[in-house]
């Protein structure tokens, strides 16, 4: 059987729980609907401004190294996962130090990145 | 047809252990744990030692007004809930549970990265939630817990990344099957004490990713009222919490796996290799303990530590956990080529 089948049934089921028990409820309770409950969450008071959709430029500033760092990681997975594929011979682990060499210079050029990015304030909260 | 009724078998217990088991339990320990550290009784009248607590509770709360704010973004608003629980719920998917074929639902050679994968996608319900309720304190706090997490998942992933370095595999039974053979091979003590940072900073970062106190500022009370899920009510708001407990399961299952020898403990492959079932019971029996152990250790840091501030929890996940966790793989690698 494709191991993969488990990953979408279980996928579903879990919709399906998911579903039933943030919707299934709301059949039961009463329905008495007012202009007061239903607004926005202001300490008992109207709001007075709306919600504009502008956010503190730190975030998209996280978003962004986030998917650098991440993209980073990634290239980091095949290197751990590659040496189960390795005997014990001696050109094997000539592969090794290769493999470790390659990581550390990869690594090394992230560092450089980091220490400017650290340098220019961008890991900086106010 | 066997082999399918078997399969749907375990991903059916494996889903309701955790909606129906994990997290009634975990609402009920996690009140009187709490309790205990702060010298209260917690709750103790509803059945004996309050156990039937959650079941008041859900009850409770199933039978409330659903209320949803005239401002919220409908369909949005609506989705966020179950984009929480959908990979809450799929959390044993990947993790092996006992010995043997039965120990795990499925086993896929980039296991890891699907676990990995699954629990990233809680950010969307989480940030969604937020954004969607159209409400100040709920973006403030879902815009707070979004960056928050995807920070911490950077050092999550470095960090889970050296388990499978020293497995040499990203299949999760493969990385479970390292660590045989007593605690001395449990990845946590692997170059001991050097396999203890990396330990040490899953810990951390799992209270990070769940959004557990220390780090629990989406949520801090004082100053956001709830957070996300202000805007919620009914059963919807109890979804968030399900979510939430079970997500702290996965990433404890998740830590135990991965450094902790998962299903391993003394006498487990003597009893498989004699009676398979006896064997396979003490392996989950191994499992759920060490799990349950990682839960209560949840619950007394929150007991214990002061919230942080929030410029203090970004600089030390990107200034401290994400530096120590390149270098600590880096540290495994080059003890891995040369130490053999």
């Amino acid at each position: 059987m494709n191991p993969y089948i488990p990953v979408l049934v279980m996928g579903a089921l879990a919709l399906v729980v998911g579903c039933v028990v943030a919707y299934g409820p709301g059949l039961l309770g009463p329905k008495r609907p007012s202009r007061l409950k239903q607004s926005a969450y202001e300490c008992g008071m109207e709001p007075i401004s709306k919600l504009g959709r502008r956010l503190p430029v730190r975030y998209s500033l996280v978003a962004i190294l986030f998917l650098l760092f991440d993209v980073e990681l990634v290239f980091l997975f095949p290197w751990a996962a590659w040496w189960g594929s390795l005997g014990e011979g001696g050109t094997e682990q000539a592969l090794r130090v290769l493999g470790f060499v390659e990581v550390s210079i990869f690594l090394g050029f992230l560092t450089v990145g980091y220490i400017y990015i650290w340098r220019r304030g961008g890991l900086e909260w106010d | 047809m066997i082999e399918i009724l078997i399969m749907l078998a375990k991903v059916i217990v494996a889903t309701l252990f955790v909606v129906a088991g994990v997290v009634p339990v975990m609402i009920w320990a996690e009140r009187r744990v709490v309790a205990r550290l702060q010298q209260r009784y917690g709750p103790n009248r509803c059945g004996p030692l309050g156990l039937f607590q959650p079941f008041a509770d859900a009850i409770k709360l199933a039978m409330k007004e659903t209320i949803a704010p005239l401002s919220a973004d409908r369909g949005l608003y609506l989705l966020a809930p179950a984009l929480m629980a959908v990979p809450a719920f799929m959390g044993m998917l990947l993790i092996p549970y006992s010995i043997g074929p039965h120990g795990y639902v499925t086993r896929l050679s980039v296991g890891l990265l699907l676990v990995l994968a699954i629990s990233s996608v809680q950010v969307y319900g989480l940030f969604l939630s937020g954004w969607s309720s159209n409400s100040k304190y709920p973006v403030m706090g879902s815009l707070r817990s979004a960056a928050q997490m995807v920070s911490y998942e950077l050092s999550l992933a470095t960090v889970a990344l050296i388990p499978a370095l020293l497995a040499g595999s990203l299949d999760m039974v493969e990385i479970v099957n390292n660590q045989r053979g007593g605690v001395l091979n449990w990845h946590a003590m692997h170059y001991f004490p050097l396999g203890l940072l990396p330990f040490v900073m899953m810990v951390i970062i799992a209270h990070a990713e769940t959004n557990r106190s220390p780090f629990d500022l989406p949520e801090a009370e004082s100053e956001l009222v709830g957070g996300y899920h202000t805007e919620y009510s009914s059963m919807k708001f109890a979804t968030f919490f399900m979510a939430e407990y079970a997500a702290m399961w996965n990433i404890a299952a998740l830590t135990v796996a991965l450094y902790l020898g998962g299903w391993g403990g003394p006498g487990v492959e003597d009893l498989y290799s004699s009676s398979p079932v006896l064997g396979f019971i003490l392996g989950c029996a191994y499992f759920l303990i060490k799990t349950a152990a990682f839960m209560v250790f949840f619950v007394w840091v929150r007991g214990t530590l002061p919230r942080l501030r929030y410029d203090q929890l970004m600089s030390f996940g990107w200034k401290g956990l994400l530096p120590a966790a390149l270098g600590v793989t880096l540290l495994m690698g080059a003890l891995k080529t040369f130490l053999r």
